[in-house]
């Protein structure tokens, strides 16, 4: 096996990291190995850093030091390290979600390029935020809606407005262990106070504020980002895309917009189809202007205009060393610092674009949503103005693009297995109860040179969907499956279980949904939501048979993620361990007792298979408190001995 | 694989990965979060001790020609299996846990295992060396305070020292000094030199031959007055030494 082999299952990562090899430029991979053996302290949690009477550490072996200069235990050290992840997270999603609000604000004011494409969806989120949409037209209407969601991030009491949206006894659940958000600014602030030195030293107190900064994420600052995202931008429906460094063009102006928010890219897509742009790409020698995403900017894009996706997290440097990018922009989250070096190597030009989001040394174009399309034109003239200054020799692009289906959310669903003129919920309700369906697991998060990319995302899901598991899927794990054809109609044949088989081809789905970007995972509590209020699977999310499942996570954004999946219900697997095995009894909490308190805990396993079992094992434990039948053609099989 | 530890004293920033590194490699599973759960619990070979607020270096048994831990022990438990390449050896089942080892090692590089019944000791990582691995120590090492020399020489040339090593620690710019207003002259820090380089009259301060010293640091682990210090040009903790770095 080359090391290319060892590092990626995807051909086209591949043949770019051979590329990298041969041209002696080093990416995440060669860095990692350079990096090795990492930090056994700061693996387990038990570094602290807190006050300048450390840096502190605990050995974990039992013969060092056992507590801190202050006194603190493992435990405590280990969950104000875990705390301050967990409002890292909420916080980079909550700005996502603020800065959407903000261009909603904007759009409704008449002051920006942006308006109100999905009507329907201003008006459902006016009525979680409490507005009553009759009889208001629509910038009226998106201007309180803006301003009730701007609301949400400030409040100081009282419970942010879409826990509403949870099932009653979620609801409860939080109120009675104060984990019901108040505001997603106040929850984040409280948590990073209780992880100053000398003031919260209790594992599970420091754990609850967790959570409750994590729901003020997942009900919160990403519920908000994807809403108005759908009311700006379009609500998603199922459409045909394509994914993989293919979709970089030889013979076009290539851009690839790199990140998280969509609001500028949303621009560049419109102003790459400007009649007078695309003559000036015609004559610089291009056959047009090819746009395509990295990273969940490319899911957001993806979702909505079925735009092709380059690749995900790791794509990252593999896509600048085809040698054809003209520009890559980026916004916010998860663009690796070493694209500057990389890029200059190349003829390809970096452009950051976000003011909380630059880099030394890199040409920085300011993006105001007031003049967000020219802005957006002015890119894409660098664009074209560079791909003069590309050598086509050094352009080596390999030819994967894979076809995938995308565009599924929480509503879609109604109208999927309902219909247009019945949409409902009650036929996946009912596949579940029949036993055609055992479950539903959501499979997310990142990639992480740590394990070879995309092999225990694809080693999970099939694994899954074998056994009749309808898998949703977002981020970079999305991407990942597209890869490996998880995202077409025809793996439901090739792959998934009897049961979920029939499901997909009655109406014609894959047995894994994208439901979009990291923010969007959101969707996924609603779905869940969705679920339990159309009946007949018990009264909560942690009565449903479900699962949450990062197998190749590395964010902070995907710790905050997990604890409020735990904390809305649903458990949650992660591949490596979160930084807490230091810490047996925060380890203890996260693993066991917390599900005591919301009715879903953490499970780490490296090994895809071994993950699989275990989620396996937890649906049919729900399915059986549920009283639910067996699964439907295991008792027939059975029976036909 | 055979070959020399080198240990620079002002690089070591004290992050005690070698430790880690060190019960990892002597677990049975190999992998920090293996080791962990295993019982009786891996323990470290090597401790980052404390020499000054800008000094700290990795102790660990020197694997000395001639070792004195070999000559205390009355069962045989101790010694080399070969030549001055092979490092010293503790043969756990020959080893009565008559802890004599203990008293005369000058490094403090002996321990007692949880239960008492075993002494253990560094053994150079030689199922590693054995593989072609460096000893994970030197592999853990961010700061390259420990190296790994493959075919390294045990007296490297310029030595001054007697007696030869397969841990080094010769060589670095670190200086020990002894303070005449602590030193009681008791005496305690020249018996345990092995160059023999300390030398004073009873009850006086004593001084140190910096140019037969082979910084060892066996006399600050034997000073019981805190009498002796370790100073260095620049460490990597100091402001001086984030300048040399960076330059």
């Amino acid at each position: 096996m080359s090391t290319a082999e060892k590092r990626t299952i995807d051909p086209a990562s591949q043949k770019m990291l051979d590329r990298a090899k041969k041209e002696k430029v080093p990416t995440a991979w060669d860095r990692l190995e350079a990096m090795q053996p990492q930090c056994g302290f700061g693996q387990l949690g038990v570094c602290c850093q807190v006050c300048e009477m450390g840096p502190c550490r605990i050995d974990p072996f039992g013969e060092g030091a056992q507590l801190g200069v202050c006194g603190a235990n493992a435990d405590t050290i280990a969950a104000r390290n875990l705390l301050r992840k967990i409002a890292v997270g909420g916080a980079a999603h909550g700005n996502h979600g603020r800065t959407t609000a903000f261009t909603l604000q904007m759009a409704a004011e008449g002051q920006s390029d942006y308006s109100v494409r999905d009507e329907r969806k201003l008006r459902q989120t006016a009525r979680y935020l409490g507005i009553d949409p009759e009889g208001k037209d629509t910038q009226a209407l998106a201007k309180l809606v803006a301003e009730a969601a701007l609301v949400q991030f400030g409040q100081q009491e009282g419970e942010l407005a879409f826990l509403a949206r949870a099932p009653e006894a979620r609801q409860k659940i939080w109120r009675e262990h104060d984990l019901a958000p108040r505001g997603v600014d106040r929850e984040i602030v409280t948590a990073l106070d209780q992880t100053h030195m000398g003031v919260d030293h209790d594992p599970v107190s420091l754990m609850k504020q967790g959570m409750r900064a994590a729901l003020a994420d997942g009900w919160g600052g990403s519920m908000i980002g994807t809403d108005i995202q759908d009311i700006l931008f379009g609500s998603p429906e199922p459409l045909r895309a394509k994914t993989n460094l293919g979709a970089i063009k030889a013979d076009r102006v290539n851009i690839i917009v790199h990140g998280h928010e969509p609001v500028l890219s949303e621009m560049i897509a419109e102003a790459a189809r400007d009649p007078e742009l695309l003559a000036q790409a015609k004559d610089a020698g291009a056959e047009g202007i090819q746009i395509s995403g990295l990273c969940c900017t490319a899911n957001e894009i993806l979702m909505r205009h079925g735009i092709p996706s380059a690749g995900s997290f790791l794509h990252q440097e593999l896509a600048v060393l085809t040698g054809a990018v003209d520009v890559l922009t980026v916004d916010v989250q998860c663009w690796m610092p070493s694209l500057k070096d990389l890029t200059e190597y190349f003829h390809t030009k970096l452009v950051t674009t976000s003011d909380r989001a630059r880099q030394l040394g890199t040409d920085h174009i300011d993006f105001h949503e007031t003049h967000a399309l020219e802005t957006a034109k002015e890119i894409v003239a660098l664009a074209i103005e560079n791909y003069k200054k590309r050598d086509a020799a050094r352009v080596d692009i390999p030819d994967e693009e894979i076809d995938l289906i995308a565009g599924f959310t929480a509503e879609y669903i109604y109208k999927l297995l309902g219909g247009t003129f019945r949409p409902s919920y009650r036929p996946l309700n009912n596949a579940i109860i029949e036993g055609r369906i055992r479950g539903i697991v959501g499979v997310v998060g990142c990639e992480n040179p740590k394990v070879c990319q995309g092999e225990a995302h694809a080693t999970l899901v099939r694994e899954l969907i074998k056994n009749d598991v309808l898998v949703v899927t977002s981020g970079c794990s999305a991407s990942a499956l597209a890869r490996v054809r998880l995202l077409q109609p025809e793996s439901a044949e090739e792959f998934a279980g009897r049961g979920l088989r029939e499901v997909c081809e009655a109406v014609g789905i894959p047995p894994v949904l994208h439901v979009g970007a990291c923010v969007d995972n959101s969707r996924i509590l609603i779905a869940c939501s969705n679920i339990v209020a159309e009946g007949g699977l018990g009264n909560d999310i942690s009565d449903l048979p479900v699962a949450g499942a990062a197998p190749e996570w590395m964010s902070e954004k995907a710790i905050t993620i997990g604890w409020y999946a735990v904390a809305s219900g649903i458990s949650v697997w992660f591949g490596d361990p979160l930084p807490v095995l230091g810490a047996p009894g925060l380890a203890q909490f996260a693993t066991e007792d917390v599900e005591k308190m919301v009715g879903a805990k953490w499970g780490f396993e490296a090994d895809a298979e071994k993950m699989a079992a275990a989620i396996i094992a937890h649906l049919d434990a729900k399915r059986e408190a549920l009283k639910l039948k067996p699964m439907m053609y295991q008792v027939q099989d059975q029976a036909a001995g | 694989m055979r070959g020399i530890l080198k240990v620079d004293v002002p690089r070591c920033i004290a992050c005690k990965a070698c430790e880690i590194a060190c019960v990892v490699a002597h677990s049975e599973s190999k992998t920090l979060l293996g080791a962990l759960r295993e019982e009786p619990r891996p323990a470290s070979r090597i401790r980052v001790r404390y020499l000054s607020s800008e000094l700290s270096a990795p102790y660990q048994c020197r694997h000395c020609e001639n070792p004195w831990c070999a000559e205390g022990c009355p069962h045989g438990a101790l010694g080399r299996a070969g030549d001055m390449a092979e490092p010293v050896a503790l043969t756990a089942d020959a080893c009565q846990a008559a802890k004599k080892c203990l008293r005369a090692c000058p490094y403090d590089a002996l321990r007692m295992t949880e239960d008492g019944t075993k002494a253990y000791k560094c053994d150079l990582c030689v199922d590693r060396l054995n593989e072609g691995l460096e000893p994970a120590c030197a592999e853990a090492c961010p700061t390259a305070a420990i190296v790994f020399v493959e075919g390294g020489s045990p007296r490297p040339e310029g030595s001054v020292a007697d007696r030869q090593y397969l841990v080094i620690h010769e060589g670095t710019s670190a200086e020990y000094a002894i303070d005449p207003a602590a030193c009681t002259g008791c005496g305690a820090c020249a018996r345990k030199c092995p160059q023999q380089c300390i030398s004073g009259e009873k009850k006086a301060p004593h001084t140190i031959d910096l140019s037969r010293c082979i910084r060892c640091g066996a006399c600050f682990l034997a000073c019981k007055f805190d009498a002796i210090g370790c100073t260095a040009p620049t460490s990597a903790l100091t402001a001086a030494g984030a300048a040399a770095a960076t330059e």
